[in-house]
């Protein structure tokens, strides 16, 4: 769980493209994630769906900011962005476009399982 | 809204009070100002010398505005009274009101004014629950010469600021001002109870729906634009053109910027409930508006577009490709009690957002918006075949993923009791409606086109209309219930008919996924005294177990659902039955003064002169506003062919003539006029009657 932050911004690196970023053409969300006082930086590039990753500390169309320990609970799915942001644990700030984009790169809950399609495992 | 009741509203932020203008906190009244579904006022009493005020009368100026022309204490005493009170309300992100006291004695008097306040924050969910459980805590402090009353739980925070333009001694339960006026003379001050949302600079405009932030002057020169720019009505029936100006006004009014939607507006769904975003109701109101304002359907399209579904979540019941179906901003919803944030559960809102962009485009010739959101309708048609598939047998269907709080019924009848067998046994799940299928049948045909125009991938499109054709030939062979001759209500967890009698087939009609023959008979049934009260069709028909005049989904007539089922007959060619129910409606409109609810009772029109009230609608409703514009093209038989406008009129039996001008479209801006058969006959100088009548009768 601890390095559910690091692995989520790996994962999103080796993802290289997702195809429900389409929607951006251009943009970049920096997260400045804190623990015991220090910060650490990611900025993720988004271009017609294609993602790059790297730790840079500043830039970015919108800058999400959040303590570790919350961070890792989005980047694992058990807590949900959007809802976390109106809670006050992490901040948001920048184009709003961008930050209704954010949204999508992270995991779904993980008691949520596929169903029915074509209802092949449905119950 | 009860009649001791008075609202205003400016999208999304609304005032319930009395009729003195007070907010008066009980647990059975909704009195409260609102915003972002939260209660920010839970009251607002006015005290001149420890009295409260009589009304004398009030002055609804505009949607957003309220004036009360009141007398100090109790009904025996106002007749003397020499002093005169007026109360101002104004919605601007808060609450302002002007308070002007006259004085009209020989005297001078000195006078204390007070107001007393309180905030409980409660969500607009346990305010309709009539169930207020605060886990946070509430604090109040006097701040500067202004009360600040706040909520906070955890690091979620609201603020209520309360304020005076002239010096008050404030204290944490309100403000009172000592006033003296001359003989002859006035005083006014001006009241403001703003909320405050700790947030940092620019937050607010990313989280939290906003509404462009226009002062009253502003505001009312918006609305005689937004009025300007509608096509006018000429006709020569008088509640017709009440109602169309009040439909008009009452979309003015709804209309609030969701998150993404800048200074774009939207129509919430209606007041005091449903002032939130609501796919269903958004995509079907601006359907209805599209030959009078499109540009609510260019939004409505762009933001749920933006919202949509992109992974599976069960509490949400977010599905890839599934369009929203309400966002809420509530402490309830923050905290995750309840999912709308935002919730997904409805089954119809995502084959309707194909329909939309597909009669939008037909009207406005807006291509680069079919061609914006191509991505994402093409995931919308995947939802259908997929997700929404639950059974595998190629129908929509629907069972709730979330079963603590989600929607049993995720088609427009939603309450729980809504969808039925005849003898009241409630069907298994999942549930597939038949209206879901006729949806679907309509979002294959219309994307097939907008793949072949624009998107050039006839590949695609060929595929969808052969789909589209086989759920047309499927359909019409396992929901035909042969021996009643009409369609059922929906299919059952196994298969089976679910044989209630209902409106949702008269949906098909709109679809198009009817056979010809079948049509007919639909047609029959819904013009049956069974379904046709005499105003409207119901929701469920008479002698069904379930039925009940007053029952929400289950024997009310719904406006929106008769405008929809009007326009539906109008396409299959029975224009005189589109003719009786459009005229039904409107007659029923004018009895709401042109403002038609969400719903009314299901009683038959012979019992009483007048629609009986269904006791909680909800009004103004966007729908339902909307359903008094779609009953016009209805009549006028407006349909965009190319780059024509085509008109084929077919008038209620008694209006004269009807005339629709400046409808603007891809064609710039036509006019369109229907004669009568009155008229036509050479009847055209009797005054039209004051009620058009719609007998019952049965068959056709």
């Amino acid at each position: 769980m601890a390095d559910a932050t690091q692995e989520f911004f790996r994962s999103l690196a080796r993802r290289g493209h997702d195809r429900r970023l389409t929607a951006i053409h251009q943009g970049s969300v920096r997260f400045d994630i804190s623990r015991n006082g220090q910060v650490d930086h990611w900025l993720v590039s988004i271009a017609k769906g294609d993602i790059t990753v790297s730790e840079q500390e500043t830039g970015g169309d919108a800058v999400v900011r959040a303590d570790r320990a919350v961070f890792d609970r989005i980047a694992c799915g058990e807590a949900y962005f959007l809802t976390s942001v109106l809670r006050g644990e992490a901040t948001v700030e920048g184009s709003p476009r961008i930050f209704a984009t954010v949204r999508r790169l992270f995991p779904p809950p993980p008691a949520s399982l596929r169903r029915g399609s074509r209802g092949d495992d449905h119950d | 809204m009860t009649e001791n009741q008075v609202g205003i509203l400016d999208g999304t932020t609304f005032m319930v009070c009395d009729r003195t203008g007070d907010i008066v906190p009980s647990s059975d009244t909704a009195h409260g100002l609102f915003a972002h579904d939260t209660r920010l006022l839970s009251k607002w009493e006015l005290r001149i010398n420890g009295e409260r005020l009589s009304t004398l009368s009030i002055d609804d100026v505009h949607y957003f505005e309220n004036r009360f022309y009141l007398v100090p204490g109790g009904q025996d005493v106002y007749v003397n009274s020499t002093l005169a009170v007026q109360r101002i309300h104004n919605l601007q992100t808060g609450l302002h009101e002007d308070l002007i006291i006259t004085n009209n004695d020989r005297q001078p008097v000195d006078l204390t004014v007070r107001v007393e306040v309180d905030a409980d924050f409660a969500d607009i969910f346990e305010v309709k629950d009539a169930v207020v459980r605060k886990k946070g805590r509430h604090y109040r402090r006097v701040d500067d010469g202004r009360l600040v009353l706040g909520y906070q739980r955890e690091r979620f925070r609201r603020e209520t600021i309360v304020s005076a333009s002239v010096p008050a001694v404030v204290d944490e339960d309100g403000l009172t001002l000592e006033v003296h006026i001359d003989p002859h003379s006035r005083w006014s001050a001006h009241l403001s109870a703003l909320p405050d949302l700790p947030l940092p600079q620019g937050l607010d405009r990313l989280t939290i729906p906003g509404r462009a932030n226009r002062t009253g002057r502003d505001k009312h020169r918006d609305l005689l634009e937004w009025l300007d720019q509608a096509p006018r009505l000429e006709c020569d029936w008088e509640p017709l053109r009440i109602t169309y100006r009040q439909s008009l006004i009452d979309l003015a009014a709804l209309r609030f910027s969701p998150f993404l939607a800048r200074d774009k507006s939207v129509p919430a769904a209606g007041l005091p409930w449903f002032m939130s975003l609501f796919g269903r109701d958004s995509i079907l109101t601006s359907f209805q508006a599209l030959p009078f304002a499109p540009e609510l359907a260019a939004t409505t399209l762009r933001v749920l577009a933006f919202r949509q579904g992109s992974r599976v979540d069960d509490f949400r019941e977010e599905e890839p490709g599934r369009i929203l179906h309400e966002m809420r901003y509530g402490e309830m919803t923050v905290f995750e009690d309840t999912p709308h944030s935002p919730y997904f559960g409805s089954a119809d809102a995502t084959p309707l957002f194909l329909v939309l962009l597909d009669e939008y485009e037909r009207w406005t010739g807006n291509a680069d918006l079919v061609r914006t959101v191509e991505q994402e309708a093409r995931s919308a048609i995947d939802w259908i075949d997929g997700y929404a598939d639950v059974t595998g047998t190629g129908y929509i269907s629907y069972q709730r993923r979330n079963t603590r709080n989600g929607l049993e019924n995720q088609c427009w009848k939603d309450s729980w009791d809504a969808i039925s067998f005849r003898d009241g046994r409630l069907p298994s799940f999942p549930r597939a409606t038949c209206e879901l299928q006729g949806y679907a049948y309509d979002a294959k045909v219309r994307t097939a086109r907008l793949a072949r125009t624009f998107w050039d991938d006839p590949e695609y499109a060929d595929r969808l209309e052969r789909e589209a054709a086989d759920l047309k030939q499927r359909f019409n062979r396992d929901f035909w219930i042969a021996d009643g001759e009409y369609i059922a209500l929906a299919l059952d967890g196994d298969g089976r008919q679910v044989d209630a009698l209902s409106s949702n087939m008269g949906h098909l009609l709109w679809s198009g996924i009817l056979e010809e023959p079948k049509a007919e008979a639909v047609v029959r049934h819904l013009m049956s005294p069974a379904l046709f009260s005499g105003w409207g069709i119901r929701t469920l028909a008479e002698g069904e177990a379930r039925y009940n005049p007053i029952g929400y989904h289950v024997g009310t007539v719904w406006p929106f659902d008769n405008s929809f089922i009007a326009w539906g007959m109008r396409n299959y060619g029975f224009a005189d039955e589109a003719a009786q129910v459009t005229a039904g409606i409107l007659d029923a409109a004018a009895f709401y003064d042109g403002r038609l609810p969400e719903a009314f009772a299901g009683s038959p029109r012979t019992e009483t002169r007048y629609p009986v009230n269904y006791p909680t609608a909800c009004s103004p409703q966007a729908w339902s506003a909307g359903a008094s514009l779609l009953l016009l093209r209805t009549m006028l038989g407006l349909r965009p062919v190319g780059d024509d406008l085509v008109t084929r009129p077919a008038l209620p039996p008694n209006l004269d003539f009807v005339g629709l001008l400046d409808i603007p479209g891809r064609w710039g801006r036509l006019d369109a006029y229907g004669r009568g058969r009155a008229a036509i006959d050479g009847q055209g100088l009797h005054p039209a009657p004051p009620q058009l009548s719609a007998p019952r009768r049965e068959g056709r």
